[in-house]
Protein backbone atom coordinates (compact mmCIF):
# COMPACT_ATOMS: atom_id res chain seq x y z
CA UNK A 1 0.00 0.00 0.00
CA UNK A 2 2.74 2.40 0.95
CA UNK A 3 4.44 1.71 -2.39
CA UNK A 4 1.26 2.48 -4.34
CA UNK A 5 0.75 5.71 -2.45
CA UNK A 6 4.33 6.74 -3.03
CA UNK A 7 4.12 5.87 -6.72
CA UNK A 8 0.91 7.86 -7.08
CA UNK A 9 2.45 10.90 -5.50
CA UNK A 10 5.51 10.60 -7.72
CA UNK A 11 3.31 10.34 -10.79
CA UNK A 12 1.38 13.50 -10.02
CA UNK A 13 3.97 15.96 -11.29
CA UNK A 14 4.24 13.98 -14.51
CA UNK A 15 0.57 14.54 -15.25
CA UNK A 16 1.01 18.28 -15.44
CA UNK A 17 2.36 20.34 -18.26
CA UNK A 18 1.75 22.98 -20.82
CA UNK A 19 1.70 23.28 -24.57
CA UNK A 20 1.79 25.89 -27.29
CA UNK A 21 0.74 25.17 -30.84
CA UNK A 22 0.35 27.15 -34.02
CA UNK A 23 -1.84 26.36 -37.03
CA UNK A 24 -1.78 28.30 -40.24
CA UNK A 25 -4.01 28.25 -43.30
CA UNK A 26 -2.53 29.50 -46.56
CA UNK A 27 0.44 31.75 -46.98
CA UNK A 28 0.49 35.23 -45.40
CA UNK A 29 -0.78 37.96 -47.72
CA UNK A 30 2.04 40.12 -48.95
CA UNK A 31 1.44 43.79 -48.39
CA UNK A 32 3.96 44.77 -51.03
CA UNK A 33 1.78 43.04 -53.60
CA UNK A 34 -1.48 44.44 -52.27
CA UNK A 35 -0.23 48.02 -52.64
CA UNK A 36 0.28 47.34 -56.34
CA UNK A 37 -3.45 46.82 -56.83
CA UNK A 38 -5.09 49.65 -58.73
CA UNK A 39 -8.61 50.43 -59.91
CA UNK A 40 -9.48 49.12 -63.37
CA UNK A 41 -6.94 46.27 -63.30
CA UNK A 42 -8.12 43.26 -65.24
CA UNK A 43 -8.74 39.88 -63.64
CA UNK A 44 -5.74 38.58 -65.56
CA UNK A 45 -3.48 41.25 -64.12
CA UNK A 46 -4.72 40.47 -60.63
CA UNK A 47 -4.11 36.77 -61.14
CA UNK A 48 -0.58 37.55 -62.26
CA UNK A 49 0.01 39.63 -59.16
CA UNK A 50 -1.70 37.57 -56.45
CA UNK A 51 -2.34 34.14 -57.90
CA UNK A 52 -5.68 32.37 -57.64
CA UNK A 53 -8.20 33.40 -54.99
CA UNK A 54 -9.58 31.13 -52.28
CA UNK A 55 -13.18 31.94 -53.14
CA UNK A 56 -15.12 33.57 -55.95
CA UNK A 57 -18.58 34.96 -55.22
CA UNK A 58 -20.75 35.76 -58.23
CA UNK A 59 -22.65 39.03 -57.71
CA UNK A 60 -25.05 39.15 -60.62
CA UNK A 61 -22.93 40.30 -63.57
CA UNK A 62 -20.11 41.17 -61.22
CA UNK A 63 -17.92 39.14 -58.89
CA UNK A 64 -15.82 39.26 -55.74
CA UNK A 65 -12.65 37.34 -54.96
CA UNK A 66 -11.37 36.46 -51.51
CA UNK A 67 -7.78 35.82 -50.46
CA UNK A 68 -7.03 34.88 -46.87
CA UNK A 69 -4.50 33.56 -44.42
CA UNK A 70 -5.35 32.43 -40.89
CA UNK A 71 -3.10 31.89 -37.91
CA UNK A 72 -4.31 30.18 -34.75
CA UNK A 73 -2.20 30.02 -31.61
CA UNK A 74 -3.22 27.75 -28.74
CA UNK A 75 -1.87 27.89 -25.24
CA UNK A 76 -2.71 25.16 -22.75
CA UNK A 77 -1.92 24.43 -19.15
CA UNK A 78 -2.72 21.06 -17.59
CA UNK A 79 -2.90 20.86 -13.84
CA UNK A 80 -4.09 17.95 -11.72
CA UNK A 81 -7.79 18.37 -12.24
CA UNK A 82 -7.96 21.73 -13.99
CA UNK A 83 -7.06 22.56 -17.56
CA UNK A 84 -6.75 25.98 -19.11
CA UNK A 85 -6.87 26.64 -22.82
CA UNK A 86 -6.65 29.77 -24.91
CA UNK A 87 -7.07 29.88 -28.66
CA UNK A 88 -6.49 33.02 -30.67
CA UNK A 89 -7.29 33.09 -34.36
CA UNK A 90 -6.42 36.12 -36.43
CA UNK A 91 -6.52 36.58 -40.15
CA UNK A 92 -5.21 38.38 -43.20
CA UNK A 93 -8.03 39.04 -45.66
CA UNK A 94 -8.29 40.65 -49.04
CA UNK A 95 -11.51 41.07 -50.99
CA UNK A 96 -11.50 42.27 -54.58
CA UNK A 97 -14.66 43.44 -56.32
CA UNK A 98 -14.83 43.30 -60.10
CA UNK A 99 -17.37 45.07 -62.32
CA UNK A 100 -19.28 43.50 -65.19
CA UNK A 101 -16.27 44.08 -67.47
CA UNK A 102 -14.01 42.07 -65.14
CA UNK A 103 -12.19 45.21 -64.07
CA UNK A 104 -11.22 45.90 -60.47
CA UNK A 105 -13.77 48.31 -59.01
CA UNK A 106 -12.96 48.19 -55.28
CA UNK A 107 -10.87 46.26 -52.83
CA UNK A 108 -10.17 46.12 -49.11
CA UNK A 109 -7.56 44.40 -47.03
CA UNK A 110 -7.11 43.54 -43.36
CA UNK A 111 -3.76 42.21 -42.21
CA UNK A 112 -4.01 40.97 -38.63
CA UNK A 113 -2.79 37.37 -38.67
CA UNK A 114 0.52 38.34 -37.10
CA UNK A 115 -1.29 39.70 -34.03
CA UNK A 116 -2.33 36.20 -32.91
CA UNK A 117 -0.90 35.54 -29.44
CA UNK A 118 0.15 32.73 -27.15
CA UNK A 119 -1.35 33.70 -23.83
CA UNK A 120 -3.16 31.97 -20.99
CA UNK A 121 -6.90 32.66 -20.86
CA UNK A 122 -6.88 34.85 -17.78
CA UNK A 123 -4.44 37.36 -19.23
CA UNK A 124 -5.62 40.26 -21.37
CA UNK A 125 -5.40 39.72 -25.08
CA UNK A 126 -6.63 42.01 -27.86
CA UNK A 127 -8.39 44.17 -25.28
CA UNK B 1 -3.44 7.30 0.09
CA UNK B 2 -6.92 7.03 -1.41
CA UNK B 3 -6.82 10.74 -2.12
CA UNK B 4 -3.51 10.54 -3.89
CA UNK B 5 -4.61 7.57 -5.99
CA UNK B 6 -7.81 9.40 -6.83
CA UNK B 7 -5.91 12.50 -7.85
CA UNK B 8 -3.58 10.47 -10.01
CA UNK B 9 -6.47 8.73 -11.74
CA UNK B 10 -8.33 11.99 -12.14
CA UNK B 11 -5.32 13.65 -13.63
CA UNK B 12 -4.88 10.85 -16.12
CA UNK B 13 -8.49 10.84 -17.20
CA UNK B 14 -10.40 13.35 -19.31
CA UNK B 15 -12.73 14.29 -16.46
CA UNK B 16 -11.56 17.72 -15.49
CA UNK B 17 -12.57 21.29 -15.04
CA UNK B 18 -11.55 23.43 -17.98
CA UNK B 19 -11.27 27.17 -18.25
CA UNK B 20 -11.23 28.18 -21.87
CA UNK B 21 -11.15 31.30 -23.94
CA UNK B 22 -11.56 31.47 -27.68
CA UNK B 23 -10.81 34.63 -29.60
CA UNK B 24 -11.63 34.73 -33.29
CA UNK B 25 -10.76 37.90 -35.18
CA UNK B 26 -10.83 41.50 -34.12
CA UNK B 27 -14.17 43.30 -33.93
CA UNK B 28 -14.90 46.33 -36.03
CA UNK B 29 -14.54 49.50 -33.98
CA UNK B 30 -17.89 51.25 -33.62
CA UNK B 31 -16.33 54.68 -34.04
CA UNK B 32 -15.18 53.66 -37.51
CA UNK B 33 -18.78 53.05 -38.50
CA UNK B 34 -19.58 56.69 -37.86
CA UNK B 35 -17.57 57.56 -40.95
CA UNK B 36 -20.08 55.71 -43.12
CA UNK B 37 -23.09 57.55 -44.48
CA UNK B 38 -25.97 55.61 -46.04
CA UNK B 39 -26.85 57.07 -49.41
CA UNK B 40 -23.45 58.74 -49.76
CA UNK B 41 -20.70 56.24 -48.95
CA UNK B 42 -19.82 53.79 -51.66
CA UNK B 43 -18.30 50.33 -51.38
CA UNK B 44 -14.76 51.58 -51.97
CA UNK B 45 -15.06 54.08 -49.12
CA UNK B 46 -16.51 51.49 -46.75
CA UNK B 47 -13.70 49.06 -47.52
CA UNK B 48 -11.10 51.76 -46.94
CA UNK B 49 -12.59 52.52 -43.52
CA UNK B 50 -13.38 49.00 -42.27
CA UNK B 51 -10.93 46.84 -44.21
CA UNK B 52 -11.82 43.55 -45.82
CA UNK B 53 -15.14 42.00 -44.78
CA UNK B 54 -15.54 38.43 -43.62
CA UNK B 55 -18.46 37.70 -45.91
CA UNK B 56 -19.80 38.94 -49.22
CA UNK B 57 -23.29 37.98 -50.33
CA UNK B 58 -25.38 38.54 -53.42
CA UNK B 59 -28.79 40.16 -52.97
CA UNK B 60 -31.54 40.52 -55.51
CA UNK B 61 -30.55 42.35 -58.66
CA UNK B 62 -26.98 43.56 -58.55
CA UNK B 63 -27.20 44.61 -54.93
CA UNK B 64 -24.80 43.09 -52.42
CA UNK B 65 -24.22 42.74 -48.70
CA UNK B 66 -20.96 42.51 -46.82
CA UNK B 67 -20.45 41.48 -43.20
CA UNK B 68 -17.88 41.88 -40.48
CA UNK B 69 -17.90 39.53 -37.51
CA UNK B 70 -15.82 38.28 -34.62
CA UNK B 71 -16.39 36.40 -31.42
CA UNK B 72 -14.87 35.93 -28.02
CA UNK B 73 -16.11 33.27 -25.63
CA UNK B 74 -14.73 32.27 -22.31
CA UNK B 75 -15.88 30.26 -19.34
CA UNK B 76 -15.66 27.16 -17.24
CA UNK B 77 -16.60 23.70 -18.30
CA UNK B 78 -16.62 20.60 -16.18
CA UNK B 79 -16.93 17.11 -17.56
CA UNK B 80 -15.52 14.62 -19.98
CA UNK B 81 -16.19 16.59 -23.14
CA UNK B 82 -13.40 17.11 -25.60
CA UNK B 83 -14.97 20.20 -27.10
CA UNK B 84 -15.38 23.46 -25.61
CA UNK B 85 -17.18 26.54 -24.53
CA UNK B 86 -20.62 27.06 -26.08
CA UNK B 87 -19.97 24.66 -28.89
CA UNK B 88 -16.91 26.42 -30.19
CA UNK B 89 -14.63 23.87 -31.74
CA UNK B 90 -10.90 24.08 -31.44
CA UNK B 91 -10.49 24.88 -35.11
CA UNK B 92 -11.78 27.89 -36.99
CA UNK B 93 -14.02 27.90 -40.01
CA UNK B 94 -16.24 30.44 -41.69
CA UNK B 95 -19.45 28.55 -40.99
CA UNK B 96 -18.70 28.72 -37.30
CA UNK B 97 -17.84 32.38 -37.56
CA UNK B 98 -21.17 33.18 -39.16
CA UNK B 99 -23.12 31.05 -36.69
CA UNK B 100 -21.56 32.38 -33.52
CA UNK B 101 -20.37 35.88 -34.09
CA UNK B 102 -21.87 39.28 -33.63
CA UNK B 103 -21.02 41.98 -36.06
CA UNK B 104 -22.28 44.29 -38.75
CA UNK B 105 -23.96 43.75 -42.08
CA UNK B 106 -23.74 46.53 -44.64
CA UNK B 107 -26.27 46.59 -47.48
CA UNK B 108 -25.39 48.15 -50.81
CA UNK B 109 -27.69 48.91 -53.72
CA UNK B 110 -27.08 47.92 -57.34
CA UNK B 111 -24.67 50.85 -57.77
CA UNK B 112 -22.82 49.66 -54.65
CA UNK B 113 -23.89 52.68 -52.63
CA UNK B 114 -24.40 52.05 -48.93
CA UNK B 115 -28.05 51.60 -48.00
CA UNK B 116 -27.89 50.63 -44.34
CA UNK B 117 -25.80 49.21 -41.53
CA UNK B 118 -27.23 46.61 -39.14
CA UNK B 119 -25.73 45.20 -35.95
CA UNK B 120 -26.44 41.81 -34.40
CA UNK B 121 -25.81 38.11 -34.76
CA UNK B 122 -24.54 37.46 -38.27
CA UNK B 123 -26.61 34.29 -38.42
CA UNK B 124 -29.78 36.33 -38.04
CA UNK B 125 -28.73 39.29 -40.15
CA UNK B 126 -27.68 37.14 -43.09
CA UNK B 127 -30.69 34.84 -43.19
CA UNK B 128 -32.47 36.79 -45.93
CA UNK B 129 -29.73 36.81 -48.54
CA UNK B 130 -29.48 34.61 -51.56
CA UNK B 131 -26.53 32.30 -51.23
CA UNK B 132 -24.33 31.52 -54.15
CA UNK B 133 -22.12 28.52 -53.44
CA UNK B 134 -18.43 29.32 -53.71
CA UNK B 135 -16.94 28.45 -57.06
CA UNK B 136 -13.72 26.56 -56.97
CA UNK B 137 -10.91 28.10 -58.94
CA UNK B 138 -8.30 25.99 -60.63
Amino acid sequence: MRTIALASLLLLPLTQGCFMTRDTVNQPLQEERIVKLAPDMSTGEVLGLLGGPMEVVQLGRRSAWRYDHQRTKRTGLTLVVVNALNTDTQEDRLWLFFNEFDRLAAFGSTLQASSSEWVLPWFDSHE
Amino acid sequence: MILSVGLALGAASCVKARYERHIVLEPVQTDELQHLVPGASDLEHCLSVLGAPNFVWERSGDAIAIAYGSYRHQGWQVGASVNVTRGVSASFDYGELEALSRGYVLLFDERWKLESVSEGLLRDLSAEFERTPPQSVE
